[in-house]
């Protein structure tokens, strides 16, 4: 009897002008988005490439320079290093936050470091739209086609006769409530894996995918998450057809909550974290350096002042190194206290967005494909890393030169001067960061099926 | 008879569940959006005004205008209440530091605050946009099709009673039974709003909010008429929601999305590496020349020729900075001028990126909208042009304040003191473009609305005359 029920309701979906207009739309949402942000992966990874050309190019002739001053000079004053920043390898499948990631770093002596302007060679609409990747298609449009599908599947049955004609059999409801969820997420699942299996397929025949072990590891679990995610808001119509009489109210409540659940307070909830626990402007805490660096100034002023003819002896050079590295120090704790206070709100916002399962999808989908919030802070540490070494680097070389009265140029190259490395996290610690989202989704999912099968068991179907 | 059927209409929708849930959304998302954005303008204001006294402090402590030089000033932008109601752009709002040596660095706020790249904040134009679009269609898709399947449409019409007064009875009943909602709970929010006193809009901001709420009211009344059209077409509600929700979900959530991407495969620019590799040429080449000027400048004939000793140093001194003050001044011309080069190239790409979103009704409102709330391309392009005319400014007024007491030192063997009579560092205020430059960014936008609008009821108009009401 199952078995009947189950081939029922798939050739009920199938048949239904319903599964066509999905089939079309999953196809080609899900491709449009995966045509469009592969090819722009590949535009970003050769872009990639000639920025290290080119980067290298313009460091070997800073290096080239006849002058060790001026060498010096533009090294570390005038054009500084520029590095690549390397996109995450499967920034094709969602780009979080990969948009606010600079293209190239720029780093100066004095820990001072750029990101290169992309506002002139950006689309600004970029920012204003959002990018149609494949994490977004699922979050927002997935989500309301699941719902689409499943809401009428309880009250549309009991309008049309059918539900009661059903249980007048000797049917348990349990069997009639499960053969729907099967056969219903059965065929939402069919054109949801041949959709992304042909992204997937174009993926790999642009080279973007390459199917080693991480990424199948990493691909799959990003669509077994999918799938989990588009189950939430299937079960979630289920539920609310089980408890309505009509299809028309069903619908009604169940884009309220998808409204609810999916634009409202995800996007709610950075800014009611931004409220209560507001962070410093990035402006106050470089306020705060200068006002350091303005009393270092003083101090060395001092020092000059007392060492008089001494000014240039090795003591008075040692003195004003010691308070050189206490200024760095001093300025290190404000950015510590910085990136403390915005730890806080966007563990905040985290917490807060997680009420829906919209933000666990979207947090999760990040973690995994190494565009989120983590693969940020990797890049913010090793900027930071960055800047510390280089000016580390000028000291080293400005003390060498100033002893040697500019003589002197130690055995710089390319090679051995300090480089931006950005760690991506490994899939082990993709998949600890994604783990609590993907929790709270198969709890999500358990709890909103224990409430259909609840309310459908005391359903009406007179 | 006519406001028969619109008292008939406008009561079925306030009677029914659906109105009820219009307004549980209105009132909680758009109070709540508007309390918390306004918070976040608050703070805003707070970092302004603070940024500004620091800002003063910092230069009230200058003792030297090679300070000024060097190190520069921050500028500020003032955050305009309007960005309560709209998002728009979120680079280049808050602080830029301005100095003679270096390009003006715009300090993006998103970097505070990640989570707003991957949700953005819930706003008006969103939710107008977005939720109060899927409203429209759940008011419009059965007007027609709904009155079918229950049959007291062709009770209806069995009466005198022409088609062209029941669909226009219908289109201004359920509109307004949509929109009271809305309007309520904006209204509301804009009351409690102007309870606080960090919130001032200037003359020209309430003109340019009434043209948004405006907007806003446009967009929901075409989405309106295009489900009532769609109604016309379909004999059955579930058909008729179906087909409209789909087309929501590609006229709404896809084209605009896809246009920026698909107008950048179609006319790509040139990389940022590029760009950046030919300013710091241009810087290069101008430190070049000033380099060889500088050292050569002893032995080409000025003011200092016919000096000697303390006062030959002093007329070559005066002369290096004017040598740098022009390198800085020539450096910044050459830049504006590879950067207008590169805005050229990319401005086409947005041209093209703007006629395909514009497919898409809810792109040419978000386009409008943003332009009008100063979270726009017109706003940026005009504060980072008013930004580096600044900069010229006080590159000029830094390289006289050290080349001056040099002068008056020359001339009268003593340097002036620091004080008084010294004119003060020139502040940057920021005037908002003027209106007509608005309305030329938003006149094609707002036009296509309108006709799309008038369009959609005039298609449902012709489709719902020839309608089988049996």
């Amino acid at each position: 009897m199952f078995l009947t029920l189950l081939r029922k309701e798939i050739l009920g979906h199938i048949l239904s002008l319903r599964f066509g207009v999905t089939f079309a739309l999953f196809l080609v949402l899900v491709f449009a988005s995966m045509y469009v942000a592969v090819n722009k992966h590949r535009n970003d990874v050769d872009s990639y490439a000639d920025r290290v050309r080119a980067n290298e190019e313009a460091l070997e002739q800073v290096l080239a320079e006849d002058r060790s001053w001026d060498r010096y000079r533009r090294l570390f004053y005038d054009e500084g290093k520029n590095d690549a920043v390397r996109g995450s390898p499967y920034a094709w499948l969602g780009e979080g936050l990969q948009g606010a990631l600079p293209a190239t770093v720029n780093t100066k002596g004095y820990g001072r470091t750029e990101n290169f302007e992309a506002a002139l060679v950006r689309s600004p609409l970029l920012e204003l739209l959002r990018t149609l990747d494949f994490v977004y298609v699922v979050n927002v449009m997935l989500s309301l086609l699941a719902i689409l599908f499943m809401f009428d599947a309880v009250c549309g049955e009991k309008e049309d006769g059918t539900l009661r004609l059903m249980l007048s059999n000797a049917v348990p409801r349990h069997d009639v409530l499960l053969g729907k969820w099967i056969g219903g997420y059965l065929v939402l699942q069919l054109p949801f894996l041949v959709a992304v299996g042909g992204g997937l397929l174009y993926a790999y025949t642009q080279g973007v995918f390459q199917p080693d072990r991480e990424s199948l590891l990493r691909v799959g679990l990003l669509m077994g998450v999918a799938a989990l995610y588009i189950a939430a808001f299937f079960n979630l119509s289920l539920f609310v057809s089980a408890t309505t009489q009509r299809a028309s109210t069903s619908l009604l409540v169940c884009l309220f909550l998808w409204v609810v659940f999916v634009l409202v307070v995800p996007n709610l909830a950075p800014v009611t974290a931004k409220i209560l626990e507001p962070t410093p402007t990035p402006q106050s805490i470089q306020a705060e350096k200068e006002a350091v660096d303005n009393e270092i100034e003083l101090k060395k002023d001092r020092v000059t002042q007392i060492s008089g003819d001494l000014q240039y002896g090795e003591a008075v050079e040692e003195e004003m190194e010691e308070l050189d590295r206490e200024g760095a120090q001093r300025k290190r704790k404000w950015d510590q206290y910085y990136l403390q206070r915005r730890a806080k709100q966007t563990d905040l916002a985290a917490t807060l967005g997680r009420l829906t399962p919209s933000a666990c999808w979207v947090y999760a989908a990040t973690s995994i494909t190494n565009t989120g919030l983590e693969s940020y802070e990797a890049f913010e540490k090793a900027r930071r890393q960055l800047a510390e070494a280089f000016d580390q680097k000028r000291e080293e070389i400005g003390r060498l030169m100033r002893r040697s009265r500019g003589s002197e140029w130690p055995d710089v190259t390319a090679q051995n001067l300090p480089s931006f490395h950005m760690r991506y996290p490994t899939l082990q610690g993709s998949l600890q960061h994604a783990l609590n989202d993907i929790l709270i989704l198969v709890i999500v999912n358990v709890l909103f099926f224990m409430l259909a099968f609840v309310f459908f068991l005391r359903y009406d179907v007179r | 008879m006519f406001l028969h059927i619109v008292k008939k209409e406008l009561l079925e929708h306030l009677m029914s569940l659906r109105f009820a849930v219009a307004c549980v959304l209105c009132f909680v998302v758009i109070l709540a959006s508007l309390f918390v954005r306004s918070q976040e303008h608050a703070m805003a204001m707070q970092d302004y005004h603070q940024a500004v006294a620091a800002e003063e402090a910092e230069r009230e402590r200058m003792y030297a205008p090679w300070q000024l030089v060097w190190r520069g000033v921050n500028v500020h932008r003032r955050p305009t209440p309007l960005r309560i109601f709209v998002e728009g752009h979120r680079v280049g709002t808050s602080g830029v530091r301005v100095d003679a040596m270096h390009r003006p660095t715009f300090v993006s706020a998103e970097l505070q605050n990640p989570h707003a790249v991957v949700f953005p904040a819930m706003d008006l134009v969103s939710f107008g946009g977005i939720i109060m679009s899927l409203l429209a269609i759940v008011f419009g898709y059965d007007a027609i099709c709904g009155e079918k399947e229950r049959g007291t449409l062709r009770l209806m019409l069995s009466y005198a009673v022409p088609r062209d007064r029941v669909l226009l009875g219908k289109w201004v009943g359920g509109y307004l039974a949509l929109i009271i909602p809305f309007l309520l709970s904006v209204l509301s929010g804009g009351a409690l709003l102007q309870l606080q006193p960090e919130i001032e809009f200037t003359p020209s901001e309430w003109t340019r909010l009434t043209v948004v709420a405006g907007l806003t009211l446009v967009y929901i009344a075409a989405v309106y008429s295009a489900a009532i059209w769609v109604s016309g077409l379909t004999r059955r509600g579930s058909t008729s929601i179906m087909v409209l929700l789909m087309l929501w979900m590609v006229v709404v959530l896809a084209v605009p999305n896809l246009a920026p991407h698909l107008a950048q495969a179609w006319r790509p620019t040139r990389d940022s590496h590029e760009m950046e590799s030919a300013r710091q040429l241009a810087v290069r080449q101008a430190r070049e020349e000033f380099e060889q000027k500088r050292r050569n400048l002893s032995s080409q004939p000025g003011p200092w020729t016919d000096l000697q000793g303390r006062d030959r140093s002093l007329a070559l001194r005066a002369g290096r900075l004017e040598l740098q003050r022009d390198a800085s001044l020539s450096a910044m011309q050459e830049l504006s001028r590879l950067e207008e080069n590169f805005r050229a190239e990319l401005d086409e790409q947005i041209a093209i990126s703007r006629w395909i979103a514009r497919l898409s009704p809810f792109a040419s409102y978000v386009m409008a909208t943003a332009e009008l709330a100063d979270a726009g391309l017109l706003t940026q392009r005009h504060f980072r042009d008013r930004v580096r005319a600044y900069q010229e400014g006080v590159t000029e007024y830094a390289f006289d304040q050290w080349i001056e007491p040099l002068r008056v030192e020359l001339e009268t063997g003593e340097r002036p003191p620091r004080g008084e009579d010294d004119e003060p560092v020139p502040s940057f205020t920021y005037q908002a473009p003027a209106g007509r430059e608005y309305m030329r960014a938003v006149i094609v936008d707002a036009g296509l609305l309108m006709a799309l609008t008038i369009a959609f009821f005039l298609m449902g108009y012709v489709t719902f005359l020839r309608y089988d009401v049996r």
